[in-house]
């Protein structure tokens, strides 16, 4: 099993979540996160006057999946995600040992 | 004389009392299933006999006597309720001693600790009992509700009497203390009224307050309380019953996810239904328990003297209100029936000053006070600005104006949205005070926008659509509908044809900053436009939903307002405002035109009503009639950055 972790801008929210949903993907875990990458934030200049934003908005998901879905999960965030700009994001993968459903107590690739 | 005795297998006894606690609580297959209050009573009766049983094995006899305290006591014991239980004894009479005391006591309960039965359980004489009640107003309390279940009966008759007295007496030191002390339960449980997931037992309005009744009533510093009371403290206890067997736990908050089924246990609709009747009877309780505690402070025992029995002094904040013994009331020349306006001017004083609306204020009002006709005066508008811009003090103000029935008079509009639960999970207020709590946060805004009057009632009336039943959802979003709504109360709050399309506009995209902001890219141009072209390029009623967004986001929950969505909705604003055409529409805001100061303060004191002034302004936009087809018009930009159509 893998823990897919992506940071990807607030609005292809919606585009993410549809992907992942054509791909059969249940649930995920979404966080209002703030940062920056290579972009170090940026700056904003309004009615003369030169606005430092440091931190930038960003989405957070995290999807637990097995290994036989995980490049295909990536594949769709990463390309769901694109505007080709600065600052699109990134996506990750961690290899997870274990996973149990709360509800059932369900163990393992039954608890995904 | 008690004695210790070996008696029956303790453990055995409290298991046998496990089984039969159970099998109440989950009947074999084929019995019937106990309702909620036949189920109070079955475990009350359990227990009482299981204390009983072990008080005659303990052979407890005359100066001894086993007391239940709590929900024993007052025979509502919920599921997976502790026991609380006093030994009490007099040392003379039963010629016990501490340690044999204690050792009795252990006998009694301890078999129930096993089991993890929890509860309070104490042994003591009268006197250490009187005496702890004295250094504690709570233990006084929970005494007053004191029942015999074995032993002397007279001693614990002698036992309750010493405590009433005591603690009545003693409460006049302590008032200041107790009042804290619930106030402080208040804020950490909040009002069962108007939580989407309502704590049933601390909350203002919750169990423990009607105990408080109760025990002011039984101390004789009150009356009774009212039958609408004991209803509230019944379907309190049975929503409590339920949720308790339902979840297996000892529960008292009823989460959301929980109130459809709880709902279905009581014979009720849905959870829709189980929502207002909770928040009617939690309103009922809360009203009666702060006008009980503002009751139970003059009926206190005084100290006699020089000061005691002079009246205190009367203030007159406005015509014909007077403050009087730390409440608003009315003057003796005040005629109720002759004034339309005195609602509202009674209400902004309260507000205003902070302090509380005499109850028999309140039913004049309710009797007497005509209909305010519409348009309504200026005057009126102005103590309704006023009233909305006291910030957090004006929700408690409304709210007593809403359980006396006086705030429907004024908005008919209120009743759709009283106490409904709303569909999103995020709030955590009914949709009422949720609307409250966004027009208490919008009043710290005031100062950041051109037209305060617009953002307070914008605030006050932008949900007002969620009372609409959806049987269309995608066309009749409760923005639209609010927007319609808006329009009929700005027309009767004698808006002008400028400002009641700011507002109805207001109502209309209330969401259009949030939503763009989260789902369209805030360095797109096009993004920018779209919100410009929606708002007809008009920087006021930007500059207004954007106050309106944040104060929105404050009220619906704690930490919605994030840096996060702060920094979203910021960025977005300061786009469409470079977007912006340089000029505003001249005919839109006359306030902002030279002679006004372009800034509008609610409140009458800030001289005559602007508002008034507008009524002769000419060529705005009408929203009103073009609400249905402005869905249209909210919808999103595409994401390649092509100018929307």
């Amino acid at each position: 099993m893998q823990m897919v972790t992506a940071i990807v801008k607030p609005f292809m929210l919606e585009d993410v979540k549809s992907a992942l949903e054509r791909l059969g993907v249940v649930g995920m875990t979404v966080s209002e996160v703030q940062g920056y990458g290579r972009q170090k934030g940026h700056t904003e200049v309004y009615r003369g006057a030169e606005y430092s934003v440091d931190f930038i908005p960003k989405v957070r998901i995290d999807v637990l999946t097995g290994d036989e879905m995980v490049d295909k999960v990536v594949e769709a965030i990463a390309h769901a995600a694109r505007t080709g700009k600065i600052g699109d994001g990134k996506v990750w993968t961690t290899p997870v040992e274990t996973v149990v459903r709360v509800r059932t107590g369900e163990r393992g690739p039954d608890a995904l | 004389m008690a004695a210790a005795s070996s008696g029956p297998d303790p453990s055995r006894s409290a298991e046998a009392l496990l089984r039969a606690r159970s099998r109440l609580l989950c009947p074999p297959h084929g019995s019937r299933r106990l309702g909620p209050e036949a189920l109070r009573t079955a475990l009350v009766d359990l227990h009482e006999l299981w204390l009983s049983s072990r008080a005659a094995d303990a052979r407890i006899g005359p100066g001894t006597a086993v007391v239940a305290l709590g929900g024993l006591a007052r025979r509502d014991l919920v599921p997976h309720s502790g026991l609380d239980l006093l030994l009490v004894y007099d040392p003379r009479q039963s010629g016990l001693d501490p340690a044999t005391s204690l050792r009795i006591g252990q006998a009694l309960w301890g078999p129930l600790r096993e089991p993890g039965i929890g509860g309070h359980h104490a042994v003591s004489t009268v006197g250490e009992t009187v005496q702890a009640a004295i250094s504690d107003p709570r233990d006084g309390m929970g005494l007053l509700a004191a029942r015999a279940i074995a032993g002397d009966p007279d001693l614990v008759t002698h036992l309750i009497r010493v405590a009433r007295n005591t603690w009545r007496d003693r409460l006049r030191s302590h008032f200041d203390e107790l009042a804290a002390e619930i106030r402080a339960r208040w804020a950490g449980a909040g009002n069962l009224a108007q939580r989407v997931e309502p704590e049933l037992n601390n909350s203002h309005g919750g169990l423990r307050d009607i105990h408080l009744l109760n025990a002011l009533a039984t101390a004789e510093l009150t009356e009774q309380p009212a039958a609408e009371v004991t209803q509230a403290n019944a379907l309190i206890l049975d929503v409590r019953t339920e949720l308790r067997r339902r979840s297996g736990r000892a529960r008292d908050t009823l989460p959301a996810q929980d109130a459809e089924q709880v709902a279905h246990d009581l014979g009720l609709a849905d959870r829709v239904e189980l929502t207002r009747r909770l928040s009617d009877a939690g309103a009922a309780v809360a009203s009666a328990t702060a006008a009980a505690l503002r009751a139970a402070r003059p009926g206190l025992p005084r100290p006699t003297s020089a000061a005691a029995g002079r009246p205190s002094p009367c203030r007159r904040p406005d015509h014909g209100v007077i403050e009087h013994s730390g409440e608003i009331t009315l003057d003796g020349h005040t005629r109720p029936g002759r004034d339309p306006v005195l609602i509202l001017r009674v209400a902004a004083t309260a507000a205003r000053t902070r302090l509380p609306i005499d109850r028999g204020t309140l039913h004049r009002l309710a009797e007497q006070a005509p209909e305010l006709r519409a348009p309504w005066p200026a005057a009126a508008l102005a103590y309704l600005q006023t009233l909305l811009g006291s910030g957090p003090a004006m929700i408690n103000v409304v709210q007593t104006l809403d359980v006396a029935g006086l705030w429907a008079r004024l908005l008919p509009e209120w009743g759709a949205i009283r106490h409904l639960a709303p569909p999103d999970p995020a709030h955590v207020w009914t949709v009422d005070r949720h609307q409250l709590e966004v027009c208490a946060h919008a009043a710290a805004l005031t100062a950041r926008v051109s037209r305060p009057d617009l953002l307070l009632l914008g605030a006050l009336l932008h949900d007002i659509g969620r009372g609409h039943p959806r049987r269309n959802p995608p066309t009749t979003h409760h923005c639209h509908h609010g927007a319609l709504l808006t329009g009929q109360i700005g027309h009767r709050l004698g808006l002008s044809p400028a400002d009641l399309a700011a507002l109805t506009a207001m109502v209309r995209h209330h969401q259009l900053l949030p939503h763009t902001a989260t789902n369209h890219n805030p360095t797109d141009p096009a993004t920018a436009h779209h919100v410009v072209d929606t708002l007809d390029g008009d920087p006021i009623l930007l500059e207004l939903l954007h106050a309106l967004t944040e104060a929105d986001a404050r009220g619906t929950a704690p930490r919605t307002w994030t840096t996060w969505r702060a920094t979203l909705i910021n960025d977005l604003v300061r786009h469409c405002q470079q977007a912006m055409p340089t000029a505003p529409p001249r005919d839109r805001h006359p306030s902002d035109q030279p002679g006004d100061g372009g800034f509008r303060r609610p409140g009458h004191l800030q001289g005559p009503s602007p508002l008034e002034e507008l009524t002769h302004s000419t060529g705005s936009r009408f929203i009103l009639d073009e609400a249905e087809e402005d869905g249209l018009r909210d919808s999103p930009p595409p994401r390649d950055g092509s100018t929307p159509t």
